[in-house]
């Protein structure tokens, strides 16, 4: 990692001071040029402007540091996974609940790390916010030891974190596919939400969430067909295990309840799912130890 | 695939286990040859996120006589020769290694394994040790085939899957096989310079096995003198043992113990020491049942 401005390295070493090392023959360069704000006669600020680039390649411009380190975690985490093929890779956000993994597989979805940041900060240790590993040999969930990436719109829910809200223009706001493309999503360690991360844990039960903010938050039945079809398509790697992911993910199916979920409001839906972990004493029944050799 | 084009004359799709990869290349011999070693792992279409392996003669090496070809491996410049033999032979070991370095979703031994009645006999051994003229003569006893090079473990199941490689014996192997050598197909493209045999199991009358259960577990020790023997192992030193052969347990980290464990847990296991193949595949043919 390179940039123009100490100030916004020193920002990066919050959120990964612990992976760094002194010397690196790393391929990946990730160059930032760091905008400088400027202060206009009359007292106005104007912000200045950010590029992000991986190699040659443009990947963020932007006035935000934070935003900025957001793109450069979730790079890093691409590369850092990608070739992990010894694990079946699923995008899920996870937490432990009552010791056991709860799954939230999901299509790409911005409010999703929001959702997991609201159960860490209730106390849920933290696996995963958009990305879990599933190690086939003992058939328990491998979180991430990055940051969380919430999205901007959702920072607000987060109020101690003492982050202003980034400004979205209106249009873009409106415009829920440019604000994916655009994806503002802002690092937050999982210490900032008073939580911790959770060892490998063993799947307790899976829970699809749609997200539809303004709407009913509540849960619903679904069939275990449906929830292998929908678990399927959340997996990352299917063109690596094919025909055994099923068998991986049909055990997992088979042991552990299933459900589907509405999102209408974050923290409703995050109590509404702690609460039904509870019910379900810790996440559902299992037959006996996965670590049994 | 980008546009690059110095004048293909092939393109072949390939998988083997789940490395993916597109064969291109300007000479059309190469191409075919390339097929001959490949056949098993033939696809009909590109795979996802398959990498190119690219034969073509650079721009700056046009006109060189005879033509110097380059051999690349997602886009990186891998080999130059001017033999298409030894081009051809470094493309097949290169990417027999790339399966061994770069898959992760199978535990890998360096072994042989055949199977028959439904289960598995892995052969773990080092390099030299007769793996593949064990595989052979014990294909000639009826058993079929998965590999002579890789224990393929899958690790949802234990089972051992096939990695369906041509058998590659050296004349000194092949010496072992009476007639073996005169009733051989015709030879694939560049054979005649290559260092070794390569066969098909139908070349022993035997086929190939689909992925079935651990049942046996021969490791092959080094001491060919005197007549076979098999020597039961422990649950615990077969362990040991079949960890030292894998490739890539350090991906797995304590959980290919646990994997192996597993693995020792459904299969008996052996050393092998003395004879030679044909008495090898005997004794064992006879122990086993």
């Amino acid at each position: 990692m390179r940039a123009t401005h100490e100030g916004f390295l020193h920002l990066l070493r919050g959120y990964l001071g612990e992976f760094r090392v002194e010397r690196s023959n790393a391929s990946n360069h990730f160059s930032a040029e760091v905008g400088v704000d400027r202060e206009l006669p009359g007292g106005k600020l104007v912000r200045g402007k950010s590029r992000l680039y991986i190699g040659g390649l443009k990947i963020y411009e932007g006035t935000e540091p934070d935003e900025m380190a957001g793109r450069i975690i979730s790079g890093v985490r691409d590369l850092a996974t990608q070739h992990s093929n010894e694990f079946l890779r699923i995008r899920a956000g996870s937490v432990e609940l009552g010791g056991r993994a709860l799954l939230l597989p999901s299509t790409p979805e911005r409010h999703l790390p929001g959702l997991v940041g609201a159960m860490v900060r209730g106390g849920a240790p933290y696996l995963g916010d958009e990305l879990v590993r599933i190690d086939p040999v003992l058939s328990r969930v491998h979180g991430s030891p990055l940051p969380l990436l919430i999205d901007s719109t959702d920072i607000a829910l987060f109020p101690e974190l003492g982050r202003a809200p980034v400004a979205i223009r209106r249009a873009l706001l409106e415009d829920g596919e440019r604000l994916g493309a655009r994806n503002p999503r802002r690092p937050v360690r999982v210490d900032e939400l008073s939580g911790r991360a959770a060892d490998p844990t063993a799947p307790g039960w899976v829970v699809f969430p749609t997200f539809k903010l303004g709407g009913p938050t509540g849960l619903q039945e679904l069939a275990r067909a449906e929830a292998l079809f929908k678990l399927t398509q959340a997996m990352l790697n299917l063109h690596i295990w094919t025909d055994r992911a099923f068998v991986v993910l049909q055990d997992l199916l088979a042991t552990v309840p299933t459900a589907h979920l509405l999102v209408g409001s974050i923290p409703d839906a995050a109590d509404l799912l702690v609460a039904a972990a509870a019910d379900l004493g810790g996440g559902g029944e299992r037959a006996g130890d996965p670590s049994d050799a | 695939m980008d546009d690059f084009d110095p004048g293909w004359v092939a393109e072949h799709h390939y998988r083997m286990l789940s490395l993916s990869f597109t064969v291109r290349s300007t000479d059309a011999r190469f191409a075919e040859a390339l097929g001959w070693h490949l056949a098993p792992f033939r696809r009909e279409r590109a795979e996802v996120q398959a990498f190119p392996v690219d034969l073509y003669v650079q721009e700056k090496d046009l006109g060189s006589e005879p033509p110097l070809y380059s051999l690349f491996l997602a886009n990186a410049l891998r080999f130059t020769a001017h033999d298409l033999g030894q081009v051809l032979a470094h493309a097949v070991w290169m990417l027999h290694a790339e399966v061994s370095q770069r898959v992760r979703d199978f535990l890998l031994v360096h072994a042989g394994a055949v199977a028959r009645d439904g289960g598995a006999l892995l052969l773990p051994a080092a390099s030299t040790a007769g793996k593949s003229s064990l595989v052979l003569a014990l294909l000639s006893r009826g058993f079929s085939y998965l590999s002579d090079e890789l224990g393929v473990i899958d690790p949802v199941t234990t089972r051992i899957y096939p990695f369906e490689k041509r058998i590659g014996l050296d004349d000194a192997a092949l010496g072992f096989f009476d007639g073996l050598g005169e009733r051989l197909r015709e030879p694939p493209p560049f054979a005649a310079t290559a260092s070794k045999q390569y066969l098909l199991p139908e070349d022993v009358m035997a086929t190939a096995s689909g992925p079935v259960d651990p049942r046996w577990i021969v490791f092959i020790g080094p001491d060919r003198s005197g007549s076979p023997t098999l020597t039961p192992l422990s649950k615990a030193e077969t362990v040991e043992r079949i960890a030292s052969h894998s490739t890539n347990l350090y991906r797995y980290a304590d959980r290919g113990v646990i994997l192996l464990a597993r693995l020792a847990q459904r299969a008996q296991a052996f050393e092998l020491t003395g004879g030679t193949p044909s008495q090898r595949a005997a004794c064992i043919d006879e122990r086993l049942g």
